[in-house]
């Protein structure tokens, strides 16, 4: 009780003590910042911030299942080296999304933090994002007249599709709880 | 044009099994939400990389067999379109209010017609590009066209939370 004691001479108002909890007190500096203050309060910086994390969610996960696909063989006809442009295009708009999700997690850093759905979609994210390696790698490496991908390589680019399906619905449930 | 509670569309839309089962299900509105993303990330990715490599972006890929990708653009803008008028059945009047729906709408008309342009006036050899060949200049303002417009039509969808009361 005497740090509280003590800490409340300096501040009139005493805030919550971060001497127990570093991640605590980054949450509150971060959503504390101007930076976040001008996200919650300016009229077109969440709503521009947030159409472009929907533009590159609509592009990793389009482009992402279509290169999927064909990795589980459908339209063989696609030559699998000719995908590999597609895999530039997913990384581009995936840059875009890291970018714009840290400054949305920024804007409101607890409550994100504290959310369920926050956590289901982060963790499916690097996972499908960690899986995302291996099938890019077997569009540079595969033979061209290969007419199956290998068991781990079919593995990777179906538990990419289900995966994404997760992040979306646990992102777009986080408006809710 | 100025619509009211008593407007004959809005009633109709209101009470129609759409609006009822919208209101009266809790957990449907969210699951719509859900299915509106992912509807939309199917016609954006399968309609957008034709566009892409008609513009000479993966000349690497027959369009002829891109094509095969269709029925998942189709089976998004089917979705789209259903979940999306359950969102505006919910509650009309907001939603047929609203520039930002108002301009969406317009859009997809535009973008529809533009769908139109390309399987039925354009001539057939520029649907049927092999790997490494190049679309005639028609076929390259029509991609063009086809993936600003969806794009905008994302953009302002999203907008239609911002711009108005009582709309998600």
């Amino acid at each position: 009780m005497a740090h509280v004691a003590a800490s409340s001479t300096r501040s009139p108002v005493p805030l919550r003590s971060h001497k127990e909890c570093p991640l605590q007190a980054l949450l509150q500096s971060l959503q504390e910042s101007q930076f976040a203050t001008w996200m919650l309060e300016s009229s077109y910086g969440y709503p521009v911030i947030l159409t472009l994390h929907t533009t590159g969610l609509a592009v990793v996960v389009g482009v992402l299942l279509l290169v999927d696909l064909r990795v589980l063989g459908k339209v063989p006809a696609l030559p699998l080296q000719a995908m590999r442009p597609l895999m530039t295009l997913v990384w581009s708009a995936f840059l875009v999304n890291l970018v714009t999700g840290l400054l949305i997690f920024v804007s409101d850093a607890e409550r994100y933090y504290g959310s369920i759905n926050f956590r289901i979609k982060i963790s499916a994210v690097l996972l499908a994002i960690a899986l995302a390696v291996p099938v890019q790698r077997y569009l540079r490496d595969a033979d061209a007249a290969a007419v199956s991908a290998p068991g781990g390589v079919r593995l990777a680019a179906g538990s990419s599709i289900a995966l994404w399906a997760a992040a979306l619905i646990s992102g777009r449930l986080m408006a809710y709880f | 044009m100025t619509l009211n509670h008593d407007s004959p569309l809005v009633l109709f839309l209101h009470d129609s099994f759409a609006g009822v089962a919208m209101r009266g299900i809790p957990w449907l509105f969210p699951t719509f939400e859900v299915l509106h993303f992912a509807g939309m990330a199917m016609l954006v990715g399968a309609v957008g990389v034709i566009d892409l490599r008609v513009l000479g972006f993966a000349r690497g890929l027959p369009l002829t067999a891109l094509h095969r990708f269709q029925p998942i653009g189709v089976a998004g803008l089917v979705i789209n379109i259903i979940t999306g008028i359950g969102f505006v059945a919910t509650d009309p009047l907001p939603y047929l209010m609203n520039g930002a729906y108002r301009l969406k709408m317009l859009l997809m008309l535009i973008a529809g017609l533009n769908i139109l342009i390309f399987y039925f006036v354009l001539p057939r050899e520029a649907r049927q590009l092999q790997a490494h060949a190049s679309a005639p200049v028609p076929a390259r303002l029509v991609a063009a066209a086809s993936l600003l417009l969806w794009l905008s039509v994302i953009w302002a969808g999203r907008f239609i939370a911002f711009t108005g009361k009582n709309t998600l």
